[in-house]
């Protein structure tokens, strides 16, 4: 099995566990099983990517995009499934499901960009270890660990927190309201995010113009 | 060595079980302020959900989580601001008092009542079905495999999506051990006062007089959340972590009582009675009418947890009354019982 392969199959058993695992029925009820399910392809799809060796054979991004996507829809549609029967609005979670798309697809473009030199990559890995994965979780310990002597982390680190699309996800496991009000809300809340993936972007993206520049 | 056992016995500390967890204290608050959490420690907290303006104050009469009388110690309190509060100005939240129960309490019923047994309930849970999670890793293998070999990304969106549909296709199992929101009314027509437990597992609205509030919780020391609107909506709701929560309430039934001979308190969809240790059913049981012959044909027998742990000897009915027209407000409860002791 290539290497390739087998990080797939890790990340289809990552998102396929909250659905299959017999406890999760109980210990989940109240989060959505979909979301959970997204989390894993989400986190993927912007993971800063190797620069390909010029002796390494070309990897092929179109086929790995498409099965990536063939593995992740199942698995979505199926914790779709269970959070509408677990009382779950279906239109507010067929947004959360749209919105996490378009958000994997900018973070993955984001990633696939820096990858074509050192100098944007090393830049993009950073940023996107800081805004993806490291703000919430510096939040989540200072909720956690800080907030008898610190009080709630709120402010500019919140804020910025906030803006992180694996943050913004995470909230959608538990969240669960009117489908109406949610155009508006979740383009309001979604803003963040989006605003997080595009500044990725246009960061590997000035990046690179300016070293073929020099 | 028998006198110290006995010592570290009285000496240890008392059992958590049934015990209130409804503690009622005062709290006054002062605007702005955006919500209060009154932490109990490992007992529980409080939270006061809503805002309050600059200038406003309030006089509150709250319910706290302690789990025994004696660790009635003075809440921590932290106030949040307001959103969008940007002056220095900052409300506060000052603990005034607990405040000792008052009205009918458990304590005056008699104890084969207050012993009862109280009602399982179990979260309905939802699952995938056993073929669904079969077609999820059948397309995942194919997908892999397809994959590995390099075919085409047409095929494997082929079986994608037509997997897909499957799945969506599959109803979900719906599945719970026991009923997911009681309410069971425990009586006995020797007693003057009747008990009515309300039981739902995690979380329970109580939308009720609050001085008359009383909540168990089993496991007995579990962390609970009050959860107290600011605003005027007199809805409370208490919460935990896997837990079952009962809502306690003595009342009187008057002149509602019941008896094999006139039923004046419901009209009852099932009705079961205990005689000579056999269970009969008797099936429907209108207002205003006499208790009907048992029926002729084999019918089931009432559910296993309301005919456990009752005294032996006395007669004993079971009603089942549909809770749109229960005499009590049933809320959202899926079912209402009434187990009624010395029935003759």
């Amino acid at each position: 099995m290539r290497w390739r392969t087998a990080r797939l199959a890790a990340l289809w058993a990552l998102s396929a566990a909250p659905l299959a695992w017999p406890a999760s029925a109980e210990r989940l009820a109240d989060s959505s099983r979909m979301v959970l399910a997204i989390l894993p392809w989400l986190v993927a799809a912007g993971i800063p990517r190797g620069i390909p060796r010029d002796a390494e054979p070309a990897d092929r991004p179109a086929h790995n995009r498409w099965t990536s996507l063939a593995l992740a829809l199942p698995c979505a549609a199926l914790g779709l499934r269970l959070d509408v029967a677990s009382g779950f609005e279906l239109r507010e979670r067929l947004v959360v499901a749209a919105v996490s798309v378009v958000l994997a697809i900018l973070l993955a473009v984001a990633a696939r960009r820096a990858a074509r030199s050192p100098a944007t990559h090393a830049r993009h890995a950073i940023a996107w270890l800081v805004l993806v994965p490291g703000l919430p979780l510096l939040i989540v310990a200072l909720h956690e660990g800080g907030r008898p002597l610190l009080g709630e982390p709120i402010g500019v680190l919140g804020a910025l927190a906030s803006a992180s699309p694996l943050a913004w996800l995470w909230r959608q496991i538990a969240e669960s309201g009117d489908a109406f009000g949610l155009a508006a809300s979740q383009l309001a809340r979604v803003g963040g995010p989006v605003l997080g993936c595009v500044g990725l972007w246009l960061c590997s993206v000035a990046a690179r113009e300016r070293l073929e520049a020099r | 060595m028998l006198f110290a056992v006995l010592l570290s016995t009285m000496l240890a500390a008392p059992p958590l079980e049934r015990s209130s967890r409804a503690w009622l204290a005062e709290v006054a608050l002062e605007g702005p302020l955006g919500g209060v959490v009154l932490d109990m420690g490992a007992s529980g907290e409080t939270r006061l959900v809503g805002a309050l303006v600059s200038g406003e104050t309030r006089r509150l009469v709250v319910p706290l989580p302690a789990r025994t009388a004696g660790e009635r110690f003075t809440p921590s309190i932290h106030v949040a601001r307001l959103a969008d509060w940007t002056a220095a100005e900052q409300g506060a939240a000052r603990f005034v008092r607990w405040l000792e129960p008052e009205g009918a309490s458990i304590e005056d019923l008699p104890p084969g009542l207050r012993a009862r047994a109280r009602p399982p309930v179990a979260r309905d849970v939802v699952r995938p079905s056993v073929a669904a999670l079969l077609t999820l890793a059948a397309l995942g293998v194919a997908t892999l495999g397809l994959a590995e070999r390099g075919r085409t990304a047409l095929l494997a969106a082929l079986v994608t999506l037509v997997g897909t549909a499957a799945i969506t296709w599959l109803e979900p199992v719906r599945a719970s051990e026991f009923e997911a929101h009681v309410i069971l009314i425990e009586a006995d027509s020797q007693s003057a006062a009747w008990l009515e437990v309300e039981a739902a597992p995690d979380r329970l609205d109580v939308a009720m007089a609050i001085d008359a509030l009383s909540i168990e919780v089993w496991p007995p020391g579990a962390r609970l959340v009050w959860r107290v609107p600011l605003s005027a909506a007199p809805v409370l709701d208490v919460s935990g972590r896997d837990v079952r929560l009962y809502r306690l309430s003595v009342f009187d039934p008057g002149e509602e009582r019941i008896d094999p001979s006139h039923n004046r308190f419901a009209p009852i969809s099932q009705a079961w009675v205990r005689e000579g240790g056999e269970w009969h059913s008797h099936g429907a049981w209108p207002l205003g009418q006499p208790l009907p012959a048992p029926l002729e044909r084999e019918a089931e027998g009432p559910p296993g947890w309301l005919a456990s742990g009752l005294p032996q000897g006395p007669s004993i009915l079971i009603a089942r009354i549909d809770p749109q027209r229960s005499p009590r407000p049933a809320g959202s409860a899926t079912s209402v019982y009434l187990r009624l002791a010395n029935f003759d």
